[in-house]
């Protein structure tokens, strides 16, 4: 049930990204739900889980738009991995941490992907580079995933009941 | 063994990583065609990513018609400016249907030429009338150099389109080149009669036609008679067509024979005009 709800989840995200998310730009830079999405899924799941959609959602974005097949795949399987081992440290969840952990993995994706396209001798200035790991894309996908971890929250969380005293 | 089940999930990372760097540096170059599995994932998601974008559009569409009632005045303002837009480009399309025999010439020149040809533009005319100059917009960075001949295309006989003189580079710059005509009094065209092959020299007056006298007094020379370049100085290239011989005058003390020709190029009408390069 968790495997076909997480890639459902992936599939879903990965039309939303195509169609909608280009719409919703501010100032240019587009927001990476993919990377929202698999990081929510290393904290909530764990690394298995969350390198395992790193992996599907990467090898999706990879084969339908772009001519390079692994790139996004290789960053996102990493940023799963790694933010899954949060898993167990995190005492609580909240949404400070997803911020954290989302923003924290946009900069590591920038500067894998700017490194990515130096090996493979693309044509990528340093300043570019660098203005594209710092860029507000990185405030962009944290604020994104605060609200979708709200929902989440809201939609999921049992309602805490109490009946009486104990 | 143990080593292999302590380290399994590293393992397993360190593998999908490096699988997917091959992959990586495989896909990395321009490929042919899309594998197997890329087409099928592609054939399946791009009708869906379609839908949605259909989807999109129609509510998008809703949301601006309740828009559209308010923005009225606005449009008015701008379907103004259209209009203002349209009258313009309009008389920009009567400007061309007014070319069209000089276009159509300029077409069959280029595509009937055996020269190279750059086409240039004319972009300033000398004022005054002593010469009869101008500059286009090509110059040395285009490969333009000092004393190339300059031509445009003309009708020599029915259906028969080749280069009319116009002229030759006088000054090069690095975007820009001077050009000098043929009818320029300063200048002069050694020719010869196609017909006869007799030759002589051409040079310009001011009402915009060419005289020019025959080396040869007794050379064979009638009204209509077609004068070409003889190359003869190399200074024109040579075989490029002139004009017509209008009027034949023989002056007995000077023992030459004195003929008008009308140049083929009408002067007063130059938009475009061919610079040969070789």
């Amino acid at each position: 049930m968790t495997i076909l709800l997480i890639t459902m989840s992936i599939i879903l995200n990965i039309i939303i990204q195509a169609t909608l998310i280009p719409n919703i730009g501010v100032f240019g830079v587009v927001p990476n739900t993919a990377l929202v999405l698999v990081v929510m899924i290393a904290l909530k799941k764990g690394r298995i889980y969350g390198s395992a959609s790193g992996l599907l959602a990467g090898l999706l974005q990879d084969v339908l738009f772009s001519i390079t097949i692994g790139v996004n795949a290789f960053i996102l399987f990493f940023i799963g991995y790694f933010v899954g081992f949060a898993y167990n440290s995190l005492t609580r969840e909240s949404g400070i941490n997803h911020f954290i952990f989302t923003a924290l993995s946009t900069v590591f994706y920038n500067v894998l992907f700017s490194l990515i396209q130096f090996f493979l001798s693309r044509d990528v200035s340093f300043v570019d580079a660098v203005q594209s790991i710092f860029s507000l894309e990185v405030v962009y996908n944290g604020i994104i995933a605060v609200l979708l971890f709200m929902l989440i929250q809201r939609l999921f969380t049992q309602p805490n009941l109490k009946f009486g005293r104990r | 063994m143990h080593f292999l089940r302590k380290y399994k999930e590293r393992m397993i990372v360190i593998a999908i990583a490096i699988i997917l760097l091959i992959v990586i540096g495989q896909t990395s170059k321009e490929r042919i065609s899309l594998s197997g599995i890329e087409r099928l994932t592609g054939n399946i998601l791009s009708p869906l990513t379609s839908g949605v974008t259909t989807a999109r559009e129609g509510i998008a569409g809703f949301f601006s018609s309740i828009g559209e009632t308010f923005e009225a005045r606005e449009e008015n303002e701008l379907l103004k400016d259209e209009i203002k837009r349209l009258q313009s480009e309009n008389r920009n399309l009567l400007d061309i249907i007014g070319k069209t025999d000089y276009l159509r010439n300029e077409m069959e020149l280029e595509r009937a030429t055996e020269l190279t040809l750059l086409k240039g533009k004319v972009v300033g005319k000398e004022p005054g009338n002593w010469f009869s100059r101008f500059t286009i917009n090509l110059g040395s960075k285009d490969g333009v150099i000092k004393g190339a001949t300059v031509v445009q295309g003309v009708e020599v006989e029915q259906q028969l389109y080749q280069e009319g003189i116009v002229g030759r580079v006088v000054d090069v710059g690095d975007n820009w080149a001077k050009v000098t005509t043929v009818i320029d009094e300063l200048n002069s065209v050694s020719f010869k009669i196609i017909r006869t092959q007799d030759g002589g020299v051409l040079s310009g007056g001011l009402d915009g036609q060419l005289e020019g006298y025959l080396f040869d007094f007794e050379a064979d020379v009638i009204v209509g008679d077609k004068l070409y370049t003889s190359g003869l100085g190399g200074v024109y290239t040579q075989d490029i067509y002139i004009g017509e011989v209008t009027e034949i005058r023989t002056s007995q003390e000077e023992l030459t024979k004195t003929i008008v020709v009308q140049p083929a190029v009408d002067f007063r009408k130059l938009y475009n005009v061919f610079i040969i390069v070789n």
